[in-house]
């Protein structure tokens, strides 16, 4: 394995930089804060819990699905028919629609060797790319790293909605910004009439810090970052109405004139051992509205065509119901990339509901091809020292 | 031993509690290092004070909102804000410390539909309180029997035809193993051994409330092998005291007290060492407290500023500093929790908040000087104590760190705070004081620990 001097310079040599255009449409009340708006855009977009693939990506004419879950199982009338015998679960309907429009790419049966059933564990092997554990930065992280000319702005990664920073933004050398409400992100003592002299005493903490590991460190750094942000978020900001949903501040922030890239959200609650239609109906219609909020704030600011998302979660669920009407913690998923640049359709092979592991999906593709063709068709930058494998691709986005 | 000093003392208070006053600060001092320890890990009141009871903290006196069925059940505030204002005024803080810990370990949120509502949060928090300095075992057995804990992880539906995996898998992974000390095969066995449970009904001082039911009809009567062990019918509690008998059960808890309590990367001789003190005394977690802050490497200088509160601590620890318990302080105390990343019995998932560096992303750190700016105003707009009192105040940057339970402030904030009160314009006590209780909250000094 390469050390960390040989890793960066093997991203410098192999990376293209990405495309930049000039100025978002809130360029012109972001005065200093400005930069280039990047033109690719990706969203993650995380299924919190371990969303069951199979009642997602639904083989409602296979056999053994019917026999399988004579529970939980959908029917004909509860999904969205589209190719190869596969339906979409109806609470999907604008994804049903993008797919309808060549705009979604569904990835079957994704994973690793040796599924891991924990949580945070398989959360933690998807969100580092990295089944032997050799990484623990996230899979973004090492892309921020890898990417990283002054050009850049302040903020290239938000995550959102979120308690705390999610691993696939971890990086070696990037804070990334976690925020509930824009309106938020704001210091509450700026009217006082000391507010200046205040600031300056707060990042005067960080006076003569070294880099030395420390908490205390880590600390001032990440008081610094925060400066950082609240001024260039506010200035970009300034003059947003209302209360946005995180998929909107994701997209709100992609168009800030900041430099962001990269977003990440979640919506929780797909830890259905028990209950599972209805529980799994209702968190499906939240994602769907999250993409459809996120596309259509994208197209308010001009950013449509420059924008992907794609979805993940801990990992699939047992192949036969349990009895409480619900499924228990499985192996791999079908992964979904949408947006205009996208290849629509179905990719990969199939689940095979007649050859299961313990009850379980084989995978039969890894995880790591689904990140290497995004982060080669979707970012633009060679993967392979990102990944630290070079993954065979499949076409996602053109 | 551990040297005498205020500042160790002030340490001990930042780790074991939510700081020490500058009174607690001279007493201790005075009574050294080791009788603090020891009032503190044996529950005994601070500075020699009678135990004292609380009218306003007893659940009966508690408001009742929420209409659940036909039951009035507190609202999820109600139960937040007497939880805060127990650590903002407690005379046993590391009780509350530990009450806090073990509610992030065992971490259950607030879901009414799920049978986990007000009544059901409040049994489990009094369960966590009342073995906060008692043995561990004992809290493990009592757990496999909590209401929220086996609604949240769906014990109630771990049926004998029809196993639920969720607490067996949560119980091992996350509770007193960790990973990669037992199989998938266990976990399945050990899900058949929790079997047996159901819901009932049990009237409590507040009210009716959910509890678990043992049904010995209903437990699997099957053979099952849990750690090799068996084949034979392992009931819920066998199965308990079977994982706490594994060598990795003493191991798992005296990491995550060293994590909670020392440093996140403990070698693995002091693990191995509050190990043996878990095993020697019978589970006992004063034991293990005990040997952790007498511990060389809790006690050594370069142990201080080591860890990150979380929101609770560092609000619970400014609102105590400046004396503010009146339930309008205590409720702006839950909402600058909130801001922070932190929703007391609303965990972020069933592996808990984050720890350390977790907490300090741009919007937790915004939180925290935004939350020290309001402190710090409410303080000199209305001190708290009698009209014929002064409002407490310091004249020099050291002076608000020892108010704030912080001995030693890092020359880089000193000389921040004494850069502000040399070139402010306005400098009345007010303007003065108010900007320097919002620098020294919002300093690294008072979020490290």
């Amino acid at each position: 394995m390469m050390n960390r001097r040989e890793f960066l310079k093997a991203i410098t040599l192999a990376s293209a930089a990405p495309l930049w255009v000039r100025l978002g449409p809130l360029a012109g009340s972001a005065a200093d804060a400005a930069v280039a708006t990047p033109d690719r855009m990706l969203l993650v977009l995380w299924l919190n819990g371990g969303n069951d693939g199979l009642n997602t990506v639904v083989p409602y004419l296979n056999a053994d699905y019917k026999r399988l879950r004579p529970t939980v199982g959908l029917k004909a009338d509860e999904v969205n028919p589209i190719d190869g015998g596969f339906g979409l679960h109806k609470a999907l309907k604008r994804v049903y629609s993008m797919y309808q429009q060549n705009q979604v790419a569904i990835v079957h049966n994704v994973g690793y060797s040796k599924p891991n059933y924990s949580h945070f564990e398989s959360t933690y092997i998807w969100e580092t790319a990295s089944p032997e554990q050799r990484f623990h930065t996230g899979w973004l992280g090492r892309y921020l790293d890898a990417t990283d000319p002054a050009s850049h702005g302040p903020v290239r990664a938000v995550a959102v909605g979120m308690d705390q920073l999610p691993r696939t933004l971890i990086s070696e050398r990037y804070g990334a910004t976690a925020l509930n409400r824009l309106s938020d992100f704001s210091f509450t003592d700026d009217a006082k009439p000391d507010a200046a002299l205040r600031r300056r005493a707060f990042k005067a903490f960080g006076n003569g810090a070294g880099a030395d590991g420390s908490m205390r460190a880590k600390f001032v750094e990440a008081q610094a970052e925060t400066v950082t942000a609240v001024e260039a978020i506010s200035g970009a900001t300034k003059g947003i109405k209302g209360s946005l949903t995180p998929a909107q501040t994701v997209a709100t922030m992609f168009g800030a004139g900041v430099g962001t890239e990269i977003g990440f959200i979640q919506i929780s609650g797909f830890d259905t051992h028990t209950s599972q239609r209805s529980a799994q109906s209702n968190q499906l219609a939240q994602v769907d509205k999250a993409i459809g909020e996120f596309f259509d704030k994208a197209a308010t600011l001009g950013l449509s065509d420059r924008a992907t998302v794609m979805t993940f979660s801990d990992f699939g669920r047992r192949v036969g119901d349990n009895a409480s009407g619900g499924t228990d913690h499985g192996s791999s998923e079908p992964i979904l990339v949408m947006g205009p640049r996208v290849r629509g359709g179905l990719h990969g092979t199939a689940p095979d509901l007649k050859d299961l592991q313990d009850g379980n999906l084989k995978p039969s593709m890894n995880l790591g091809s689904v990140y290497a063709s995004v982060i080669a068709d979707g970012l633009g930058v060679d993967p392979t020292p990102i990944l630290g494998a070079d993954y065979p691709r499949l076409s996602l986005i053109g | 031993m551990p040297g005498d000093d205020r500042t160790l003392i002030a340490h001990l208070f930042r780790r074991a509690g939510f700081g020490a006053r500058p009174a607690e600060l001279d007493y201790y001092t005075r009574a050294g290092y080791s009788k603090a320890v020891q009032d503190l890990v044996s529950g005994t009141p601070l500075m020699g004070a009678e135990p004292s009871f609380d009218e306003a903290l007893d659940p009966i006196n508690i408001p009742v909102q929420n209409l659940r069925g036909r039951v009035l059940v507190p609202a999820l505030n109600d139960i937040q804000t007497a939880w805060l204002h127990r650590m903002v005024t407690t005379s046993t803080p590391l009780v509350e410390r530990m009450t806090l810990f073990l509610h992030d370990h065992w971490a259950t949120a607030y879901r009414p539909g799920d049978n986990i509502d007000t009544p059901e949060l409040t049994a489990q928090n009094n369960l966590f309180r009342a073995n906060a300095l008692g043995s561990w075992k004992t809290l493990c057995h009592a757990m496999i029997e909590d209401v929220a804990l086996s609604c949240w992880l769906d014990n109630n539906v771990n049926m004998m035809r029809h196993p639920n995996e969720n607490l067996a898998r949560e119980f091992m992974e996350l509770f007193t193993l960790g990973p990669g000390n037992y199989t998938e095969y266990d976990i399945r066995e050990a899900a058949r051994a929790l079997t047996g449970y159901e819901i009932g009904y049990r009237l409590d001082l507040t009210g009716p409330r959910n509890v678990m039911v043992f049904k010995a009809a209903n437990h699997d009567k099957g053979d099952m092998i849990i750690f090799g062990m068996g084949p034979k019918n392992f009931m819920p509690h066998e199965f308990v005291d079977t994982a706490l008998m594994q060598d990795a059960a003493p191991l798992f808890l005296a990491r995550k007290l060293i994590e909670t309590f020392v440093t996140p990367t403990p070698t693995a001789s002091f693990v191995a060492r509050i190990s043996r003190e878990l095993v020697s005394s019978g589970w006992q977690l004063p034991a293990a407290l005990t040997a952790i802050f007498n511990s060389a490497e809790f006690t050594s200088p370069s142990a201080r500023a080591g860890l990150v509160k979380s929101p609770a601590e560092f609000v619970a620890g400014g609102l105590r500093a400046l004396s503010r318990a009146s339930g309008d302080d205590i409720q702006r105390g839950i909402s600058w929790m909130q801001r922070a990343g932190q929703v007391l019995y609303d965990p972020p998932n069933v592996g808990g908040w984050p720890v350390n560096d977790g907490w300090i992303g741009a919007g937790g750190i915004l939180a925290r000087y935004n939350a020290a700016v309001a402190l710090a105003d409410l303080h000199v707009a209305q001190a708290p104590l009698l009209p014929t009192e002064p409002r407490l105040r310091a004249t020099t940057p050291d002076g608000w760190g020892d108010i704030f339970g912080v001995t030693e402030l890092a020359p880089e904030t000193r000389s921040a705070m004494e850069g502000y009160v040399r070139d402010a314009k306005d400098k009345t006590d007010n303007a003065i004081d108010a900007a320097m209780i919002t620098l020294l909250v919002s300093s690294p000094d008072f979020s490290l620990a």
